[in-house]
């Protein structure tokens, strides 16, 4: 149980190395990332879909946990049935 | 070369709309054709196990995008921003509704996530709605290629036109009703009983509706953009585009009269890729109008990568979508026929 939240961590740990570490390129080499930005979108722009996506991820993040939370209270059914199906949701 | 890819883009973009499409009409749908929680039940597993996978389309259009028209992509992407955040967030709300709702088994919380489900189908139908529109009407791009857009200005066609006008919204509504129809039509395909009554009813009802819609929309392309069909005329394509419309209208009307499901299914989907692949006809090779003076327009010429890049990517496209065809064709044959709540084991959800 204490091994659970390793594999997070490491993926993103792993995207943080790739991201920062390529900086202050965005193409390594070719491309600067003060060259890439897009002029055209503003800072009001950016920083509400930034509080957009936070916000959005924020509540996505509490589901993840209460729901796992309630699975892993609830426990296994009973009894597994294994029957084939074809309408699984995706 | 460049026509060849800006056929292959347009085709990609076409396939994702009107394979989710149909996820969007049925999930806009589901709160008025589905009164129980098995009906309800019924239609999410209509669309269920399929919509994650249509959505493979939209990526496969935008990575193709991005490798083609690469300059395309970074004018459009800044330009429409807000535009595509709304797309995204309401994808992402409506994959989520899926996906939680059946978690708790308590009525405020499934219909809270129904609530959520039909009403980010209803908008990514109005949001996809309202940006082919855009296309068709041109955005303000300016002597470098780039243009920012507000939601609205003044409603106006002309000049510095806001992502919503008259126009595109007409449109937007169009394609709202005519996804709903869409999904009506493939709702009545998939399931049996109550559900499926009430389907043919809305089916036939929005079909209806699409008709004087779809006039107004044409006369108002008419006025919006005078200069076309103009060279579309001699495009053997556009040409193909019509015929595709006619042959496919006519199987939906009669598929629809005699009560044959497939064969309006078929009618509806064809009707669709019909008029989308005419608009995309009729206004090659500017993939993006200018409202501020044409000769600012991006053409697919100009915004094309180098031939190196096209060569590559002759290579490579073909290999993702082989497999993309393949998985289409896998997974559609996994899930023909009815869905059946006996049959099913996933509870209500």
């Amino acid at each position: 149980m204490l091994a659970f939240p390793f594999p997070y961590i490491a993926n993103t740990l792993g995207w943080m190395t790739t991201e920062l570490g390529r900086q202050p390129w965005l193409i390594y080499g070719l491309f600067h990332t003060r060259d890439g930005y897009s002029k055209v979108v503003s800072n009001g722009d950016a920083i509400f879909t930034l509080i957009g996506f936070t916000g959005l991820y924020f509540v996505l993040g509490v589901l993840f946990l209460g729901l796992t939370w309630r699975e892993i209270a609830k426990g296994p059914d009973e009894e597994a049935v294994i029957t084939p199906h074809k309408e699984a949701i995706a | 070369m460049i026509a060849t890819w800006y056929a292959v883009v347009s085709f990609m973009l076409i396939i994702y709309i009107v394979l989710d499409g149909r996820n969007f009409g049925a999930g806009m749908l589901h709160w008025f054709v589905a009164q129980t929680p098995e009906e309800r039940r019924q239609v999410i597993a209509a669309i269920g196990p399929l919509w994650s996978w249509h959505e493979v389309w939209l990526v496969g259009f935008g990575g193709t995008l991005v490798a083609i028209f690469p300059r395309l992509m970074a004018s459009a992407f800044a330009g429409y921003y807000l535009a595509l955040f709304l797309i995204l967030w309401c994808l992402i709300l409506r994959g989520v509704s899926i996906e939680v709702g059946g978690h708790i088994n308590d009525r405020l919380w499934q219909t809270y996530w129904d609530f959520n489900f039909v009403l980010s189908n209803f908008l990514l139908a109005i949001l996809f709605g309202a940006a082919a529109g855009n296309v068709a009407r041109g955005v303000p791009v300016d002597a470098q290629g780039n243009f920012s857009m507000a939601f609205f200005t003044d409603f106006n066609v002309r000049g510095y036109v806001g992502l919503l006008d008259w126009y595109t919204v007409s449109i937007a509504v169009l394609a709202a009703v005519m996804l709903a129809a869409h999904g009506a039509t493939y709702l009545t395909l998939k399931t049996e009983g109550p559900v499926h009554d009430r389907c043919e009813i809305w089916a036939k009802y929005l079909w209806i509706a699409v008709v004087p819609l779809l006039a107004v929309v044409l006369i108002e392309s008419r006025i919006v953009r005078p200069d076309l069909p103009g060279r579309a005329l001699f495009n053997p394509f556009w040409w193909i585009g019509l015929v595709v419309v006619a042959a496919s209208a006519f199987t939906l009307l009669t598929g629809l009269t005699s009560g044959r499901e497939l064969r309006a299914f078929v009618g509806s989907n064809f009707l669709i890729v019909g008029l989308l692949a005419t608009g995309a006809a009729a206004i090659f090779p500017v993939m993006l109008h200018s409202t501020l003076a044409p000769e600012n327009s991006l053409t697919a010429y100009g915004v094309a990568s180098s031939p190196s890049t096209l060569l590559c990517a002759s290579f490579w496209w073909p290999i993702a979508f082989a497999l993309a065809v393949f998985y289409f064709i896998f997974i559609s044959r996994r899930y023909a026929g009815k869905v059946s709540v006996q049959r099913d084991t996933q509870g209500f959800y």
